[in-house]
């Protein structure tokens, strides 16, 4: 299986939120195929410095995601790919929640998140798997 | 027979980020060992599942009543 891991998800695993051990055991699985955008490199650098980690830390992090995920880098077609995508939702999706979502459609991969921005966009255009809320453990 | 032990690399641990990814290791965190053969043996493990290993709870410690998730999609929403 395909899956691209939003940024949620990943600060969902590295902050061991609700949910993080069945998504830990799916990315684990090496017959699944792990993408993230690019853009999500920069989300979760962000979150995290603002969490209190020093730039080493926030560098290893993102080392860390790079040997476990594949990055989609967003060029032209993806932020073209994601206009359509962003105009066919049933409400208005955040710019960086649509160039997401056109990663994770462009890959053919199904987005993990923990974003309720995204119900906004039909399973049958982008097929996604929601993380439960809350609940830290 | 292997045992498997839990060990912890000092915070000072003098390596690299990238040689600790490779090895398995990084400072402070616990990892799972073998002993074997009078060796120490990390489990056996692909870059992604070590890399994973490391990345999972390594910041829970940092700011525990803050929501990592709230804030970013409070951000998504602000920037559009």
């Amino acid at each position: 299986m395909r899956l691209l891991l939003d940024t949620s998800a990943l600060l969902v695993l590295c902050r061991a939120e609700a949910g993080f051990e069945t998504l830990r055991d799916t990315v684990s699985d090496l017959n699944h195929e792990i993408f993230i955008a690019s853009i999500s490199l920069a989300e979760l650098g962000r979150r995290v410095r603002e969490l209190g980690a020093d730039e080493s830390v926030v560098n290893t992090l993102l080392g860390y995601c790079k040997s476990i995920a594949t990055t989609v880098v967003i060029d032209g077609a993806i932020a073209e790919l994601s206009l359509r995508l962003a105009k066919h939702a049933t409400a208005r999706i955040p710019l960086a929640d649509s160039l997401i979502a056109a990663c994770a459609v462009s890959m053919h991969a199904t987005l993990i998140h923990r974003d309720k921005h995204f119900e906004s966009m039909q399973s049958s255009v982008l097929p996604q798997l929601t993380l439960p809320l809350h609940s830290r453990l | 027979m292997n045992t498997r032990v839990t060990i912890t690399i000092p915070e000072n641990f003098p390596l690299p980020a990238e040689l600790m990814l490779a090895s398995g290791f990084i400072a402070g965190r616990e990892m799972d060992c073998v002993f074997e053969q009078g060796a120490i043996h990390l489990r056996a493990r692909t870059e992604r599942q070590i890399a994973l290993a490391q990345f999972t709870g390594s910041i829970r410690d940092l700011s525990p009543n803050r929501d990592a998730v709230a804030e970013l999609v409070a951000e998504r929403i602000s920037e559009g």
